[in-house]
């Protein structure tokens, strides 16, 4: 059994799941509403271990006692609950939440593709600053970032169009045909840096050419990278 | 050059800047409250970032400066902006200018206290818990429910509990009294955190690097913090720690990523030591201030390159 734990309406996580069951795995699909509207949570942590049980609405149950790999798409935490319930107090029950989540998803004793960091639940959103130092460590050319006390504080976060996607799942490197295979090194050194299981790396053609990395995210579209995506995600898994 | 991040009248950034004084560092404070006068600009590139800081009338470039304190508090309520409206070009401009240090601070190549990646761990306790036991320290055993029942089981095998925030929020440590019992249904709106109360002295280990300056703290209250508020008292004191707790804290506070910590601790009669949390910005004034240890001037040795971290 393969737990995928998603938005609702996430397509790449859907394609993965049917390409998974089409390889003969078994997977179950638990969307982020349904999470959100769990009857009961038990997570435990001391000295030697950490523990969790969640009973969904519909009868199921995850517990750590029967771990399932995790293929984890969550961005945030299911809000819709917490807004009918919270009222002034909704700020603070985002934020246990949020912390609970980071907690139960960091202790489960299988393996979880990504797991949750601080800064993202399905691993590190980082800024396209951090991204282009942490490229140019990994040896790539990249697209350089500006910023400045004149420009706007949220442009950061508008989605740069890539000409290609290159994938790191657990330091397996997938091209597409289009990128030159002297870029796998560097993928395979920058999903080292980051620390994050899977990622997708996007690239664009810079004006000599030259491919040059634009960006990178934790929660790619993974239909960009076919089966050879499920392969390393089934081997990963498997780990 | 050393930049001072935050309000300069704050105490620990008042005292940081005292001692980079007194060992003749060259530092400037980037004083929020005079952001209209300041400007930003940096770009990344193959060989780092590179940019340049405006203070009033001086340039400093960013490849120069080596060290960087932040005690960034939030620009939106400054009070120099107080009554503009969301896109005052004055207010536009302080958040712009903090945003972009901010980011700067992130992949700067500088003696960063502390950057916000490293300090992320704090934003949950429990997850905290899991890396703190991982170096070697016990956390007290903790259940998060939403089930009553578990909880009443939790209080039977540990006894004494208390119920805490699970985020970095802020709450009051109280105990599970019996009283409480009552209303122990309304967890099941939103998972609420109990641990077993651990009994001992609570001691507040700041970590800068490899130098240590642990604090005994005896309190009449539960959560020490609030003691004075309630009627209560606390008194301080530096104390020394065994050696393999001392080499325990810098090996927490190094693999947090943070140079600078302020680790929890509660030592039991049988010397025993729990960890229950890592305060990546310790406001360590209250602490220097009643026990004399030069916390700020670790503090500013390391900014300046003095010491290892």
């Amino acid at each position: 059994m393969t737990l995928v734990l998603c938005e609702n309406g996430d397509a790449s996580a859907l394609w993965a799941a049917d390409r998974l069951r089409q390889r003969g795995a078994s997977v179950a699909i638990v969307d982020a509403p349904t999470l959100g509207a769990a009857t009961r949570w038990e997570h435990r942590v001391d000295a030697s271990s950490a523990s969790v049980s969640v009973t969904l609405v519909d009868g199921r149950t995850l517990s750590s006692d029967r771990p399932a790999p995790i293929l984890n798409r969550l961005t945030f935490i299911p809000l819709g609950g917490l807004r009918s319930i919270a009222g002034r107090d909704y700020g603070y029950a985002v934020q246990e939440m949020f912390a609970l989540f980071l907690s139960w998803l960091h202790a489960w004793p299988a393996p979880v593709i990504n797991r949750p960091a601080p800064q993202g639940l399905c691993g590190n959103f980082r800024h396209p600053s951090v991204w282009a130092t942490l490229g140019a460590q990994a040896g790539f050319a990249t697209r350089a970032w500006t910023q400045g006390s004149d420009d706007p504080a949220d442009d950061a976060w508008l989605p740069q169009p890539a000409e290609a996607t290159a994938f790191v799942v657990a330091g397996r490197v997938l091209l597409p045909p289009v990128l030159p295979s002297d870029l796998e090194a560097a993928c395979r050194r920058l999903g080292a840096l980051c620390g994050t299981a899977l990622i997708g790396v996007d690239f664009a053609r810079d004006g000599d050419g030259g491919w040059a990395m634009i960006g990178a995210t934790p929660i790619p579209n993974l239909m960009l990278g076919g089966e050879p995506l499920i392969d390393a995600l089934l081997e990963a898994i498997a780990a | 050059m050393i930049l001072l991040c935050g309000i300069r009248s704050e105490p620990p950034l008042e005292m940081v800047a005292d001692a980079l004084a007194e060992i003749g560092a060259d530092f400037r404070v980037v004083h929020q409250r005079d952001v209209a006068d300041y400007s930003l600009h940096w770009e990344t590139g193959s060989s780092g970032v590179a940019g340049e800081l405006s203070l009033g009338q001086e340039r400093i470039a960013l490849g120069a400066v080596k060290g960087l304190y932040s005690r960034l508090m939030d620009d939106r309520i400054l009070p120099e902006l107080a009554g503009l409206a969301d896109d005052h070009p004055a207010r536009r401009h302080a958040r712009a200018f903090h945003e972009a240090l901010f980011r700067w601070s992130e992949i700067a190549a500088a003696r960063v206290v502390n950057r916000a990646d490293a300090q992320g761990s704090n934003g949950s306790k429990p997850y905290q818990a899991q890396l703190i036991a991982s170096y070697g320290f016990a956390p007290p055993p903790t259940l998060i429910t939403t089930d009553p029942e578990a909880v009443l089981k939790f209080r039977e095998e540990h006894g004494r509990i208390i119920y805490k925030s699970i985020s970095a929020v802020r709450s009051i440590v109280r105990v599970l009294e019996d009283a409480d019992l009552e209303r122990l249904d309304r967890i099941g709106w939103c998972p609420v955190q109990f641990q077993a109360a651990i009994e001992g002295i609570n001691v507040r280990v700041h970590v800068v690097g490899e130098d240590v300056f642990p604090t005994e703290i005896v309190s009449t209250h539960i959560d020490y913090r609030y003691a004075k508020r309630e009627g209560g008292e606390t008194t301080l004191r530096a104390i020394a720690l065994p050696e393999d707790v001392r080499a325990r804290c810098v090996a927490l506070a190094a693999g947090l990523g943070l140079a600078f910590a302020g680790i929890d601790l509660i030592r039991t009669p049988d010397d025993e030591y729990y960890c229950f949390e890592v305060n990546p910005q310790p406001a360590f004034s209250y602490f220097e201030a009643n026990t004399g240890q030069p916390i700020a001037r670790a503090v500013a040795d390391h900014l300046a390159g003095e010491r290892s971290a």
